[in-house]
């Protein structure tokens, strides 16, 4: 008898507002420790520090610890993602109508418990660039428009964060979505490979805006003037294997805040795939504010 | 009855359990992935050898068997039975490995290094528990991301890539020791 009535007052508990919030946080805190459990953050914390390591050694060009920095971070992004999935493909085991959470209480609760991940991604990125000042910047650029002095801007620190945010809505979705957790992983993987490995091959300015991991800063083409002639506070990169003439680097602030939000955007248009309600609201909100943050990218690309 | 033709009596009633979801998914991925980045760019960059691990890993997680313990019993040993469900994945495994180095501006993908890790990741397989597989199939793809993030072109990291023979007589070797697992 006990084992059928106990159940009744923590439904009854769970169907007001306090309630409805102890019931969320309880499951937020039993589905963190599972994730945790998982073991995955550790190697994946650990390899970054591998990665860390290797972008400290010598350059192979000027510029080079800039042009990549953001990837290092992009590690704990992936990892978050296959997290998230692992987490929401646990919805697709059937409970009873009768639970006192629901779909939308659990859905929030593993929201909230994939929230640390991006601290932890936050934490990272804090750390390079406590790095990054500690040794006086970055180098960039080539003679005569070259500085010892570059730093990462806020809105680029800001784009592994928004990476992660990214990674934990697709790995929800497809978490949720795939049937089977082996060709969820398999595929989130793969899918994350062309747009890290390759992020490169996304900086053309017709495809910049809709990137996943945007580059800073911008190469903006000079022809094949005198580099001597152009304002000395410019920086400048010289003709190479990729470039035919004298090329300006531009940073571009409002680029950077621009792509952050189009990655929100997106992250929140793809979260609709893992939601049980209010999925048209989510499309419309995130739609908007992706295509938005698009346009302006378009807008304000030097 | 030999050998050979319980093979070929179990090819119908194996390729219809092999879960080939994954494999698929991962080879569609990958294809689409490699062709949106060849078409923006003709820079030679890591994906043919990234896809290596990646249907590695796809066929690995082909050998996952819901009905691995009641089969156990059969004369056919469950090492027979996943060299056979490899052997059927070899097809579209090829297939995928022949369009990503189409594709791919760089380097070919590997069918050395591809076997090697295949092979690796049977020995995980057969060395881990069975309802570690994916753990299993992940080890190969997670050993070329590590050596391609790490850019290791040396060392122990890249014998996959660079002595891809010694790591599938090694793997082999650790498949063969296992087998009465």
């Amino acid at each position: 008898m006990t084992a059928v009535a106990s159940p009744l007052p923590v439904a009854a508990a769970a169907a007001t507002a306090p309630g409805r919030r102890r019931v969320v946080l309880a499951l937020a805190r039993h589905e963190l420790r599972r994730t945790l459990r998982l073991r995955w953050l550790l190697p994946a914390l650990a390899l970054t520090g591998l990665v860390f390591e290797e972008w400290r050694g010598p350059q192979q060009w000027n510029g080079e610890r800039y042009g990549y920095w953001f990837t290092i971070p992009a590690v704990l992004g992936v990892a978050a993602s296959l997290l998230a999935a692992a987490s929401f493909h646990r919805e697709r085991t059937a409970v009873a109508e009768a639970s006192p959470a629901g779909e939308a209480e659990r859905c929030l609760a593993r929201l909230l418990a994939a929230a640390p991940l991006v601290a932890v991604t936050a934490a990272v990125v804090a750390a390079q660039a406590a790095y990054i000042w500690s040794i006086g910047g970055l180098d960039l650029g080539d003679e005569p428009g070259r500085t010892l002095r570059a730093y990462p801007t806020l809105p680029e620190l800001a784009q592994p964060v928004a990476v992660t945010v990214l990674g934990i809505a697709v790995g929800a979705a497809v978490g949720r979505r795939v049937r089977h957790r082996a060709t969820a992983m398999l595929a989130l993987v793969a899918g994350w490979l062309p747009v890290t490995f390759t992020y490169w091959a996304f900086q053309a300015p017709v495809v910049a805006p809709f990137s996943v991991l945007q580059s800073q800063p911008v190469d903006v083409p000079l022809g094949n003037g005198d580099p001597v002639d152009h304002p000395a506070q410019w920086l400048l990169s010289a003709p190479n294997d990729y470039q035919v003439g004298w090329d300006r680097l531009v940073v571009s602030e409002s680029l950077a805040w621009w792509h952050d939000l189009w990655l929100v955007g997106l992250a929140v248009v793809v979260l609709a795939a893992a939601v049980p309600r209010g999925r048209r609201q989510l499309v419309v909100v995130g739609g908007t504010l992706a295509v938005g943050a698009a346009v302006a990218q378009f807008l304000v690309y030097p | 009855m030999s050998g050979l033709t319980v093979a070929r009596q179990a090819v119908a009633p194996t390729a219809a359990a092999v879960p080939w979801t994954p494999l698929l998914v991962v080879a569609a991925v990958l294809v689409a992935g490699t062709g949106l980045t060849s078409a923006l760019s003709d820079r030679p960059g890591p994906l043919a050898a990234l896809a290596a691990g990646a249907l590695a890993a796809g066929a690995v997680a082909a050998l996952r068997d819901p009905a691995d313990r009641f089969l156990a019993a059969l004369p056919t040993s469950r090492l027979a039975r996943r060299l056979l469900r490899l052997a059927l994945v070899s097809g579209p495994v090829a297939l995928a490995l022949v369009a990503v180095s189409t594709l791919s501006p760089g380097p070919a993908a590997p069918w050395s290094s591809t076997a090697a890790l295949t092979l690796a990741g049977l020995a995980a397989a057969t060395w881990l528990p069975e309802r570690r597989i994916l753990l299993a199939a992940g080890a190969p793809l997670v050993w070329v991301c590590v050596t391609e993030l790490l850019d290791a072109t040396a060392g122990p990291l890249d014998w996959w890539h660079g002595r891809p023979w010694l790591v599938a007589a090694v793997a082999a070797a650790l498949v063969v020791a296992g087998r009465h697992r």
